[in-house]
């Protein structure tokens, strides 16, 4: 989860064109399958300060 | 999904259908469970039903592609009624042409089932394909759980699966209260790295491979006392169902396959089956093209052009349903100035129904990568009138006999709704009926 939220801090100001496929399906194992959005508690993941500031 | 659902149900229904694919499509992907309602959107609790769910997503967010199933007539008061009507219709269809598959499936909308992945969490699916379907677990108080990889195999790391299982089932007090974890060695090809689920799985279709891994792993299930056994999906792409009661049979536990990420043999399966289905009912499958932009003409499509490396087809068309996937499948693009749909050049929007054509994609994400309220960039796409068909920014049909289903509809975030193959397979069922019926009698 760290990792991910480090790679999306990267990812997300210049996404367009083939990215987003990629992201959609990077969405699609992490959340859809692996149902790690939901499971934020059990993993006991911390926000980053830049997410908590949303 | 949607496509093959279209395509499928609109032969049936007695229309000649061509169906244009460029790749494999997006459910060739998925894990092979087909997941109908597992969470409402934004929320976290998990919906015990598909109809649970269907009945609330349908009172609480009207032009949900749920909700659109369920307007009907302009006299139907019960939306949620219909809609869950319709749904289950589609879900009964689907297990009746996947019933002697080997994609066949087990489950329904009356109750959801946990289905167990590569990672050793728990996600609410609707249907699990019967290879997948770990058995009833939770209420076994003896039961013990054996993940078992494979050496070479990078998808399942079976000591870290079992380690988040039993974590998560010790946080919530449900059995099984053991679990564990070990490696096979199969030494397949000489090599025991970068092994591939596929080539495992056509592997292990070959009947005279079946008894040398069935002892391996028998040896491993006595050792652990194993009353599940959790495997990487290898069951076969064909002969999955034999391999499983071979398994069964020696091992005495309930043997399943996880749910798995791309590239998953269990979504091959899937797409494979529904192909058969397609072409057995008569339908005419056009693989390797890619539809051209077309156009609108007098509020109709009557050509469809598509291009392969070698050729052009034009196909004159009566009814079209667009089945062309989100960002995955090419069905929008994004550029830094906005979306927009590919083959049509139709009117997108965000999830929040608000035009999407010059909107920076990243102004269509959260700061938070995964959480529950997912990005409202996965839930853009086509809006839709009741019957499907997309519509302008002045609310009308942007073309009388253009339909469109599955993951270009907006209004719904598959990846957190947890509901992708369901609401592709019931938009799909529903435009497919439609579009034919347009195409016969000439109106919908």
């Amino acid at each position: 989860m760290d990792f991910l939220a480090e790679r999306w801090k990267g990812k997300r100001p210049p996404m367009r064109g083939e990215q987003l496929a990629q992201e959609e399906l990077v969405q699609g194992i992490y959340a859809c399958v692996a149902n790690l959005d939901q499971a934020m508690d059990e993993l006991d993941y911390d926000l980053k300060p830049w997410e908590e500031a949303s | 999904m949607a496509g093959l659902a279209a395509g499928i149900r609109s032969q049936e229904s007695g229309a000649k259908t061509t169906l244009i694919r460029k790749g494999q499509s997006a459910t060739s992907y998925s894990s092979g469970a087909i997941d109908v309602s597992g969470y409402l959107p934004g929320g976290s609790q998990q919906l015990l039903s598909a109809r649970e769910g269907i009945e609330a997503i349908t009172s609480f967010y009207p032009l949900h592609p749920y909700s659109i199933l369920g307007f009907g007539s302009a006299d139907n008061d019960d939306i949620p009624g219909l809609a869950t009507e319709r749904v289950g219709q589609a879900v009964e269809w689907l297990m009746k042409h996947l019933k002697s598959t080997p994609a066949q499936l087990y489950g329904g909308i009356d109750s959801n089932l946990e289905g167990i992945t590569l990672v050793g969490t728990k996600k609410p699916t609707a249907m699990l394909q019967q290879t997948m379907w770990p058995g009833e677990f939770a209420i076994d108080d003896e039961g013990v759980m054996l993940f078992l990889g494979i050496k070479g195999v990078p998808e399942l790391n079976p000591k870290v699966a079992s380690k988040t299982f039993l974590e998560s089932q010790a946080r919530i007090g449900e059995p099984p209260h053991k679990a564990g974890s070990a490696s096979l060695d199969v030494s397949l090809f000489g090599h025991e790295s970068n092994l591939s689920t596929a080539n495992l799985a056509r592997w292990l279709d070959e009947e005279e491979n079946l008894a040398t891994f069935v002892e391996e792993v028998k040896k491993k299930a006595e050792q652990f006392g194993a009353t599940y056994l959790a495997l990487p999906p290898i069951l076969g792409l064909e002969e999955n169902l034999r391999n499983q009661n071979a398994l069964q049979e020696a091992t005495s536990a309930s043997v399943f396959e996880l749910l798995s990420f791309p590239p998953s043999v269990p979504g091959f399966r899937l797409q494979r089956s529904l192909e058969r289905v397609f072409v057995e009912n008569g339908g005419h499958l056009l693989i390797g093209h890619q539809v051209e932009p077309c156009s609108i003409e007098s509020s109709r499509v009557t050509m469809v052009s598509a291009k392969s490396p070698r050729r052009m087809v034009n196909i004159s068309t009566k009814s079209v349903v667009l089945a062309s996937g989100k960002y995955i499948g090419g069905g929008l693009a994004a550029a830094l100035e906005g979306l927009r749909e590919t083959v049509f050049g139709l009117m997108t929007v965000t999830s929040e129904f608000r035009e999407s054509g010059k909107t920076r994609p990243q102004r269509l994400t959260n700061v938070v990568s995964l959480s529950p309220d997912s990005h409202s960039l996965f839930g853009c796409g086509l809006s839709v009138d009741q019957f499907l068909r997309p519509v302008n920014p002045d609310g009308d049909a942007a073309a009388e006999n253009l339909f469109a289903a599955g993951s270009i509809l907006a209004g719904y975030s598959y990846a957190m709704e947890k509901n992708g193959l369901g609401v592709a397979l019931a938009t799909g069922y529903y435009a497919g009926e439609t579009a034919a019926s347009n195409a016969l009698e000439g109106g919908v």
